[in-house]
């Protein structure tokens, strides 16, 4: 039996689950024998847990039986093969972690699977995160379900891919520069990359720990609040876990829209995106955008973040810089693969070997950048220099949320672009994440759903960015627009 | 700043095995990387209290101990281990 | 050997008392190899470090103890190095912003403590321990039970001038940290334990010489010995024309010498940077208020109102501090209704000098507390002089099964406050001293000792002096109308 295109989207798959027109292990069954098929075309998964997803269906369709009603029970979803899953390998894609089993399970994942979510995939990704066409992997890249020969974007491209691919509803990515939202514009789904400290990092191998976040991806802003009712909240094992209170994203949505949400609302247009060459689709696009939320009330107002164009070497010399530390962990030792042979190279020798032939080139570019601008003599010059900048982004933020209520970019400059066409140009991928790297830098809330009002080839994916702790008014204006038909979703 | 990018100094730092033909196109990546970052140097931060951690305040844990990991749950993902511990090739003390 | 001054500052490592490690939720205990890992102790990925709360408390009190300036905002960072005994590949510690800041310590400058001298700490800071190697035939086997443990490094300025003073100073920071309930103290399992930099100079010279570092040293005695050792060492190697490296050195106690262990030639780049899984250690003025004020009293300040309290010579208060079981002695004393001053000094000097005399220990002193204040009551209900006790306390260390009250009445030893026998006396010496009385009367006030020792010696030194005195002097007005 083939998926229907109803299961696409979380609510219908809830739905069916509730009025128990079909069960979780059918549902996952559909769900994982698409995900088979798929892997042959576009490589999205590291693994497909095919036992640990049926057992765990079952024990959902028990517990719907007995009339549970969490929202998630029983429905199907891909997890980043970068967030730990107890007794199920986690590679982050790199061949130093290819045989890694997850002692325990990410905070994330507990949660979840409390609520009876079914955990069928690994997805894959940028090795450790670090990439943004998912080229960068140990393990071959994957292919953008909407056109075979572009990326799917990184680097959350493999969750993006399953969801493009209609494999599943729901799934988990990262996001440290724009690795949810990025992938998400480039496969034509929703993705959010929530505050800094609303999702705990416990159990997320980390990239960049100043910048990481867990993010939901789905086919809709509903699906996406699904998820954060789910995973978001403080978690006393993540010390940077904000003991804030949570909304409830889903019943913000369903409130939402008995009003007209986005009358008088104030959206800001950074001017500093004139700076940025859009591809003329992406461009037709904000054009578009602009004019159906004028139409529908919200007012467009012209604001400057002066420090957004020094968002990419800030970006890349703080998280470099954090990543050549948190990755020294996979040393040949203690973690990860050992040195392929070589006891006579002494101890150093060694870990750079394991270090050496574990990881790859662009983890390794990263790794030695970082490790520069941390070194002695080149710090203040670019480590704290960086974070000083950062200040400056973060204060841009404050400023601009005092005359608007969201912020609205294009969420990358360009469409899905073809594979191989980057990969020898670290600069030109870099810049692929112009728009996202100031959200992560300040640490607010950003969303990336699709857009067609101009008829793109390519899915094109514009960015809403809110105050901190404001995810669920990102989610209830993108859930409006996609009732008006953005993007094609209903 | 500097365009010198001593690369067997930092692999060495960053315990990174270079391989054949690294050296050069590594450094030439790199070099490209860190002059892109120029900017950087031109701007005014002075006054700008260096932004580290979004999170403004530490997260303090009870000093109430929960049960250790099990061992073979934490040694399977070690290369190589003996006796309950992690074995490398035998550390000369003055490393 | 006189022509060089020695500069000598150390760095002290102290394990800090908790039940859990300073960032993991694994328990601090010390079992099967590895038995004791949690996630963040074993560096798992993704695992995160948390900061017990009861770590930092204790770090705060060991600076209330050492007189540190507590800083309200500290910060943790990494310090990035590789060795097998270090999972994460760096270890978690404070750099430029420590918990406690500038501090002192009062340390005794020779061996027999008469000298005191006051050394400054530079701060103290909050650090994980690292994992354990064994060294086995061709491999190196790691345990990481004791990594992640919670530690304080107490970094002391180079103000120490002598190995004695270094281990003069390593007791009192021990005993100082120990009695606040910092640390156990254990210095055989390496909870306490130190590194010591030390340099020569010539006299007179105001710039710091080169120095060595002699890494981990855990017994006072071994500290000692292995900065004797490197000064020689040192010196030697000055006056032959060479000059020192800058290394650090290991102590080999069997061959009593310290050895190179690496030279810093190529300086260690630890790449020090803020920890960005660790936001900023806030302290909550109140709850600081409130380490301190749950603070044990401080050797010092415990001495100085010692001497207040008790009117003791600080000698006094000192031989009190080191003499618990003295000290439990007065305080029964003073239970039972004894004055502090009274039962202080006669325990100290009477009690603690006959028991000397007899070479018996204070715990075989054989009169209970209950029984040894029917003693003290006598003297301070002035029914015996202070000379009186003092002979009476020799003879019944010899009886200590007699009733000393009984042994009082029978030998008619009591002091008589008797106003009637004490007029009796009075009158019969003034009767029997007529020129005496006279030349008193007369304005000589010299002879009033006089007529006083003959009124003690009629009543056979059972009247009390101060009341013989009253009374003499109220018969002699009398005579003068
Ligand atoms: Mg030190
Ligand atoms: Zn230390």
């Amino acid at each position: 039996m083939s998926w229907p295109m109803d299961f696409l989207r979380f609510s219908q798959c809830s739905e069916a689950l509730k009025k128990k027109s079909v069960s979780s292990v059918e549902l996952t069954r559909q769900s994982l024998a698409r995900a088979r098929d798929s892997q042959g075309k576009y490589n999205a998964y590291m693994a497909i847990l095919e036992e640990r997803a049926l057992a765990s269906a079952a024990r959902a369709d028990v517990r719907l039986k007995a009339g549970e009603s969490f929202p998630l029970l029983g429905v199907p979803l891909a997890v980043k093969d970068l967030i730990l899953v107890e007794g199920e390998k986690c590679t982050a894609s790199s061949k130093i972690l290819e045989n890694f089993i997850a002692p325990y399970s990410a905070t994330a994942i507990s949660r979840l699977e409390a609520q009876g979510a079914v955990i069928v995939s690994k997805t894959a990704l940028d090795e450790f995160g670090m990439g943004s066409s998912n080229e960068n992997s140990a393990f071959g890249s994957v292919k953008n379900p909407v056109d075979a020969t572009r990326a799917p974007g990184g680097s959350s491209g493999g969750s993006a891919a399953a969801l493009a691919a209609g494999d599943v509803a729901l799934a988990l990515g990262t996001d440290t520069g724009g690795s949810v939202r990025q992938p998400a514009a480039f496969c034509g789904i929703t993705g959010l990359k929530p505050t800094y400290g609303r999702v705990s990092r416990y159990g997320l191998m980390a990239f960049a720990s100043s910048l990481d976040q867990i993010g939901p991806m789905a086919r809709d802003a509903e699906g996406c609040a699904a998820l954060m009712q789910a995973i978001a909240g403080f978690d006393i094992h993540d010390g940077t876990s904000s003991r804030a209170k949570t909304a409830d994203y889903l019943q913000d949505l369903v409130t939402s829209r008995s009003s007209k949400s986005l009358q008088g609302l104030r959206v800001g247009i950074p001017k500093e995106i004139e700076g940025i060459a859009l591809e003329s689709e992406v461009a037709a696009e904000l054009a578009a955008l602009r004019a159906h939320l004028e139409k529908n009330g919200a007012s467009l107002v012209s604001v400057s973040l002066p420090h957004f164009p020094l968002a990419l070497p800030t970006y890349y010399v703080i998280c470099t810089s954090e990543a050549s530390s948190n990755l020294s962990r996979y040393n040949g030792i203690h973690t990860g693969r050992g040195a392929s042979h070589g006891e006579e190279l002494g101890l150093e020798g060694l870990y750079a070997r394991a270090r050496g032939e574990g990881f790859g080139n662009e983890v390794r570019l990263r790794i030695l950048l970082g490790t520069y601008a941390l070194s002695a003599g080149y710090y203040d010059a670019y480590y704290r220099r960086a974070a000083q900048v950062r200040r400056l982004i973060h204060k841009d933020f404050s400023l601009a949320y005092r005359s608007v209520d969201v912020l609205l970019t294009p969420t990358a400059p360009e469409c899905a672009f073809a594979l191989g066409s980057r990969t020898d140009d670290p600069l030109k991928m870099y810049a692929s994440d112009l728009c996202t790297l100031p959200a992560s830098l300040a640490g607010v809330p950003a969303i990336s759903f699709p857009t067609n009002f101009t008829n793109p080839k390519l899915p094109v994916g514009m960015q809403l960015m809110a105050p901190w702790f404001a995810e669920s008014r990102l989610l209830q204006i993108v859930d409006t627009l996609q009732r008006h038909g953005v993007g094609g979703v209903v | 700043m500097t365009s010198s990018f001593d690369i067997a100094k930092i692999a060495r730092l960053a315990r990174i095995e270079l391989r054949e033909g690294d050296e050069a196109r590594l450094t030439s990546r790199l070099e490209k990387i860190l002059a892109s970052f120029a900017a950087l140097q031109d701007v005014d931060v002075a006054g700008a209290d260096p932004l580290y951690s979004l999170s403004e305040e530490i997260v303090l844990r009870e000093d109430v101990p929960e049960p250790a990991l099990d061992r073979d749950k934490i040694l399977v993902n070690a290369p190589n281990s003996f006796d309950g511990c992690y074995r490398v090739g035998r550390v000369v003390r003055s490393e | 050997m006189a022509h060089f001054e020695i500069v000598i500052g150390l760095e002290v490592h102290a394990q800090l008392l908790t039940k859990g490690k300073i960032f993991c939720t694994a328990p601090v205990a010390d079992g099967e190899p590895n038995t004791s890992v949690g996630a963040v102790s074993a560096g798992l990925p993704g695992s995160l470090p948390v900061l017990n709360r009861h770590a930092v408390e204790l770090a705060v009190r060991a600076g209330f103890a050492c007189h540190c300036d507590i800083n309200l905002r500290s910060r943790f960072a990494r310090k990035n190095y590789f060795y097998p005994d270090l999972p994460k590949g760096y270890q978690i510690s404070q750099f430029d912003e420590p918990i406690c800041g500038e501090g002192w310590l009062e340390i005794a400058t020779d061996e027999s403590g008469s000298k005191i001298r006051k050394v400054r700490i530079q701060r103290i800071h909050m650090e994980e321990d690292a994992g354990q190697l064994f060294h086995v035939a061709s491999s190196t086997l790691v345990n990481l039970n004791r990594a992640g443990t919670p530690l304080i490094e107490v970094v002391g300025h180079p103000d120490l001038r002598s190995p004695v003073e270094a281990k003069n100073y390593l007791k009192t920071l021990h005993s100082l940290l120990v009695h606040t309930g910092v640390t156990d103290g254990n210095l055989e399992a390496g909870n306490f334990r130190c590194d010591a930099n030390i340099s020569i100079r010539p006299v007179g010279e105001t710039k710091l010489g080169t120095r060595t570092e002699i890494k981990n040293v855990n017994s006072f005695r071994f500290v000692e010995l292995a900065l004797e050792y490197e000064i020689a060492r040192q010196i030697a190697v000055v006056e032959g024309g060479g000059t020192i490296i800058q290394e650090t050195r290991g102590w080999d106690a069997a061959a009593a010498k310290t050895f190179s262990m690496r030279t810093k030639e190529d300086a260690d780049d630890y790449r020090y940077f803020p920890d960005p899984d660790l936001p900023p250690l806030v302290l909550d003025p109140e709850w600081v208020k409130q380490i301190r004020s749950e603070l044990p009293e401080l050797p010092d300040d415990k001495r100085r109102r010692l001497q207040e309290t008790m009117g003791l010579s600080e000698s006094e208060a000192k031989l009190l501090l080191e003499h618990r079981d003295w000290h439990v002695y007065i305080d029964e004393l003073c239970a039972l209704g004894l004055d502090a001053k009274l039962a202080a000094s006669w325990v100290i000097s009477d009690l603690v000098g006959e028991l000397n005399h007899l070479s018996k220990s204070f715990s075989e002193n054989p009169f209970k507390a209950t029984r040894m204040a029917e003693l003290l009551s006598l003297l301070q209900g002035k029914k015996i002089s202070r000379r009186q006790s003092k002979e009476l306390l020799i003879w019944w260390m010899k009886h200590p099964e007699s009733s000393i009250v009984e042994h009082v009445k029978n030998e008619n030893l009591v002091q008589v406050d008797d106003s009637a026998a004490l007029e009796g006396w009075v009158k019969s010496v003034i009767g029997a001293n007529p020129s005496q009385v006279a030349s008193y009367l007369a304005g000589q006030e010299k002879i009033f000792a006089f007529l006083m020792g003959q009124v003690m010696k009629v009543s056979q030194g059972k009247a009390h002096p101060e009341k013989i005195s009253d009374r003499l002097k109220k018969e002699l007005e009398i005579l003068k109308r």
